[in-house]
């Protein structure tokens, strides 16, 4: 075995003390010259690819959309288009590929009765069949099932339960969240238990297109969002939750101090006291404050004064009052002290007339700082 | 007695949005201004006599509320009603609206028979 | 002395190879990191985010220092980004011209009572200047005592900033209309902490700019501007795309960067004393997170979202690199118990060591190669087929490193509408190394002898000349 060793060294040491060198560089050097030459061909093939798209953009444009004024504005057409008329090559990708965009720019545009019209245009188009085969064949890529999801989710289509189960069990989380994405679309609250129950894995982009998802659609009702709070779900999914708590005004404040208590997590706390505030659950006053003696963040304890200021009645004046007079804490702390007095009106009126009538003379710019109708975020 | 027919300024980057609201407003008989940006929208407004704005918030230049804002300081159209367009859905961006001077805001996607509907009420027909 | 002159010989291929594999290794990691971002893009729509009231807002801090040229215009497009949630902070850093007064005719602005807590260090801030009209309300000017640096006036931002995300940017930056979504998606899309992200920036200098906005992309006409463009955009898509990949981004340029608001005050701030601000900046926001054991992560995306003239002149060019030299050197030297130390985890084992070695070492041994070269050669020890070789296909190499980045810049999007500046572009990749890259060089090599010997840097003054408005190409136009 050594001798074996030995002699591979041996071959190895003679290559690089003859013609090794100069043979590897000249490899190297040709290998440049191609992968250059590729380059490119490659930047060519780019422009190329980009001039045939606006070629063929500022081509299908103008028919498109004569089609659509003359068919969904005018004749108020809802279904059965004449799509003959428009003269598309539908089997070309390319044109697939810009008639797609077009229509989505107009989908986004255009809403109401018209905007449902053009939702049928888009399927009697054939996308409708594009993206179930898509959604069935492309595999692990991810943006053509991505693109089809959406494209079902525009058309109001249904997709059949075994491939939408499939999708939900996908490894990539962006196949997912189309897939919820989807599901909140077409089913709308139905979806909802199926959604909440799926969510690990999730990041804060992933919440937001999901909550841009719900409060985009027509849904208005009492579905309790809160049960599906758990300090064992990630920050990113606790915080959809209690989002959309706070947009659709689902008071439960057990739930969220449940969520506090059991929590390591900051960020998650910080969430959980702003939701309070915004759903003025008024009960939790004197938890907020408890809470804010019991832990040291700046971030955590502004969060609650922004809370008190939002749901107080008046019970906290004097905690507020002293924070706002305690010169050693930071400032950021006394601006928002003072600021949840001020929205305490008329219960905090007389404690801050005594502020203002004993100030010195940098309290005396703070609350003018504070007070002053042009300063809007501080 | 000489009618003339009501003037409309749409200010609206996305190019599809603003051709569909020309479309639309131009069939119902109204007269069009069009501007694509802020810029365009501010030499507009004080140029020109106007019945009616309809105007996006996100805009190139100068954004939808400084155009309201100078609209309502203008000398010839300060009392023009206006009418918001805006994807933004906050409550923020609708209350600032009003506190400009705005008279409507519409969230996108918009339907154009309620914009028509919403420009009736403002202006009546053309 | 053959013994010597071998072993020299060694260190010398060493570094060539070691460089080489480093370079293949981000050519790879580049293209996955480019095509994961694009794919995660053209899978979204950029509305989402623009339109939500659930989106974190950002502070823009800009400092001004004798901008009255171009102010009024660049404020107006800092305004109008498109996101639902930002203010924008100016910091007039004592300018001698006439920039305040400017602002505050055009926007209305008049001095507010304030009190401030210099959570960072600068200089002493005179006064705060709001909007009467409502339509500005986001905007707020700082007026202060000059701090000799923009790092000084950066800090001043952040003591005044009331959201949690701080965008830093040169007043005369021309940002894309999608910057904060952008970059917020970018922060958003991620399982750890986001402290940091960057995204590419491209020279304005002969771009068409109307009123700070930017209408047309088109490539620099001086030969300076042009070889700063070819290299930002190797530096950005091949090189920090490529650090991207294993999360290893070495700096967020401060001509664009988004940054944690609260990890930029844990780490103190800006260094108004270093000459690499924006790169020390990030060193230490790192440094501060290893420190308490948080994980965290920075971040570039490839699009161009910034244009920024750049200098067009010698003197001006030789300047601003010999600043950043001495910047990196300071750093080295600063933060050199992360070297190779496992507790900073990547950024002590992979990116304080590269940039030790093959950033600040790289124009040393270039130095030092040449003078063996010449020895060899005076000294008759020269393989000349093998020297030219070699020198071939160091060149061709870095013909391809430039063509490369240019396809993966045509790859993430089509900036340039005229066929003949992708032409040109490429073609100045033949000259740059017998051109430009001398120039960096010599000025790496300056900066650290005055660093060394402790110099004082002249800053100069960059004459901002605002954009051309040269006629915009056919296409456009139509």
């Amino acid at each position: 075995m050594l001798n074996i060793f030995n002699d591979i060294i041996h071959v190895v040491r003679t290559f690089f003390e003859g013609r090794g060198w100069p043979l590897l560089v000249t490899v190297a050097l040709i290998l440049s010259v191609l992968f250059w030459t590729c380059c490119l061909i490659g930047i060519a093939i780019f422009y190329y690819r980009d001039y045939r798209y606006r070629i063929c953009y500022s081509r299908i444009y103008p028919i498109l959309r004569d089609f659509i004024y003359e068919q969904v504005l005018v004749k108020n057409n809802v279904s059965h288009f004449p799509i003959d008329k428009l003269g598309l090559n539908l089997e070309k990708r390319l044109e697939v590929k810009v008639v797609r965009d077009i229509l989505h720019e107009f989908i986004r545009t255009i809403g109401g009765e018209k905007g449902r019209s053009m939702r049928n245009l888009f399927n009697e188009l054939g996308y409708d069949k594009e993206a179930q085969y898509e959604i069935r064949h492309a595999a692990k890529h991810m943006a053509p099932i991505v693109r089809s999801l959406n494209d079902l989710a525009l058309m109001k289509v249904v997709v059949q339960e075994n491939v939408l189960d499939k999708l939900l069990a996908s490894p990539k989380i962006e196949i997912r969240v189309a897939a919820f994405q989807y599901l909140l679309q077409v089913q709308g609250e139905q979806a909802f238990d199926r959604v909440f129950s799926q969510l690990e894995g999730i990041n804060e982009l992933h919440a937001v297109d999901i909550y841009q998802t719900i409060v985009l659609t027509d849904y208005f009702g009492t579905y309790s969002f809160s049960q599906w709070l758990d300090e064992s779900k990630t920050f990113a999914a606790n915080k959809l939750l209690m989002d959309l708590m706070v947009y659709y005004q689902e008071l439960e404040a057990s739930q969220l101090w449940k969520l506090i208590v059991a929590n390591k997590d900051m960020n998650t706390i910080i969430k959980a006291v702003n939701s309070l505030g915004k759903l003025l659950a008024r009960e939790s006053e004197d938890q907020l404050r408890d809470l804010y003696d019991q832990h040291q963040s700046l971030h955590l304890r502004i969060e609650i004064l922004k809370a008190i200021g939002r749901l107080g009645q008046g019970k906290s004046l004097d905690f507020l009052a002293n924070i706002f007079e305690n010169s050693e804490l930071p400032v950021k702390l006394r601006k928002h002290a003072y600021r949840s007095l001020i929205t305490q009106r008329p219960y905090s009126t007389m404690y801050l007339r005594r502020i203002n009538d004993n100030t010195d003379a940098m309290t005396d710019r703070l609350i003018r700082y504070i007070t002053n109708p042009m300063v809007h975020y501080i | 007695m000489w009618n003339e027919k009501k003037r409309i300024l749409v200010i609206e980057d996305n190019e599809i949005l603003l051709s569909t609201m020309q479309f639309v407003l131009l069939r119902e008989g109204y007269d069009l201004l069009l501007a694509k940006s802020g810029k365009e929208a501010l030499a507009l407004v004080s140029d020109e006599t106007i019945d009616l704005v309809i105007t996006d918030l996100a805009l190139p230049f100068a954004n939808g509320y400084e155009i309201i804002d100078r609209i309502r300081k203008s000398s010839i159209n300060n009392e023009v009603p206006v009418i918001i367009i805006s994807g933004y859905r906050d409550d923020n961006s609708i209350v600032e609206g009003f506190e400009v001077g705005a008279n409507d805001y519409i969230k996108k996607p918009i339907s154009p028979s309620e914009l028509i509907s919403r420009v009736r009420l403002r202006i009546g027909h053309a | 002395m053959k013994d010597f002159i071998s072993s020299i010989e060694f260190i010398f291929g060493c570094y060539c190879l070691l460089l080489l594999i480093v370079y293949v290794l981000l050519f790879r990691m580049s293209s996955i990191s480019i095509r994961k971002n694009l794919r995660t893009r053209n899978s979204r729509s950029v509305q989402t985010l623009m339109e939500s009231e659930i989106a974190p807002g950002v502070s823009i801090v800009a400092p001004a220092y004798n901008e009255s040229v171009t102010i009024v215009n660049n404020v107006r497009s800092l305004m109008t980004l498109f996101y639902s949630r930002y203010e924008v902070v100016i910091v007039n850093d004592g300018s001698k011209d006439d920039t305040l007064e400017k602002l505050i005719h055009e926007f209305d602005l008049v001095q507010i009572d304030f009190l401030v807590d210099y959570l960072v260090p600068c200089q002493e801030i005179k006064a705060i200047y709001k909007s009467r009209d409502i339509s500005h309300k986001r905007l707020t000017v700082i007026d202060k005592v000059n701090g000799g640096s923009k790092a000084d006036a950066v800090n001043a931002g952040i003591n005044v900033a009331a959201f949690p995300y701080i965008l830093n940017t040169d007043v005369d930056c021309v940002l894309a209309n999608d910057t904060l979504v952008q970059l917020m998606e970018a922060v958003l899309d991620s399982k750890e902490r986001v402290i940091a992200v960057g995204a590419t920036l491209r020279m304005s200098n002969s771009s068409y700019v109307d009123a700070g906005m930017l209408v047309e992309a088109a490539l620099p006409k001086a030969i300076l501007a042009r070889f700063q463009e070819m290299e930002y955009i190797r530096s950005y898509l091949l090189g920090k795309m490529g650090w991207n990949y294993l999360n290893c981004i070495p700096n967020v340029s401060g001509g664009l960067g988004l940054f944690d608001k609260e990890i930029l005050i844990a780490a103190g701030g800006y260094d108004s004393h270093s000459l690499g601000e924006d790169m020390e900046m990030v060193t230490r926001m790192c440094m501060v997170m290893c420190d308490n054991h948080q994980k965290y992560t920075i971040k570039y995306i490839p699009q161009t979202l910034c244009w920024t003239e750049g200098p067009d002149s010698l003197k001006m060019l030789t300047r601003q690199r010999i600043r950043w030299a001495r910047g990196l050197m300071q750093i080295m030297r600063a933060h050199r118990k992360a070297f190779f130390n496992p507790k900073y985890r990547q950024f002590g084992l992979i990116v304080f060591p590269y940039n030790a070695i093959f950033e600040f070492f790289a124009p040393i041994m270039e130095i030092l190669g040449i003078v063996f070269y010449i020895y060899l050669i005076a000294t008759n020890g020269i393989n000349w087929p093998m020297a030219i070789l070699l020198l071939i296909f160091v060149y061709m190499f870095s013909v391809f490193l430039t063509s490369f980045s240019i396809l993966l810049d045509n790859y993430v999007y089509k900036y340039y509408k005229r066929r003949q500046d992708i032409i040109r572009l490429c073609l100045t990749a033949f000259i740059e190394p017998f051109v430009y890259h001398p120039i960096i060089v010599y000025s790496s090599i300056k900066g650290y002898i005055q660093e060394l010997f402790g110099k004082k840097h002249a800053w100069g003054d960059m004459k901002r000349k605002g954009t051309l408005s040269p006629e915009p190409s056919i296409e456009t136009k139509k």
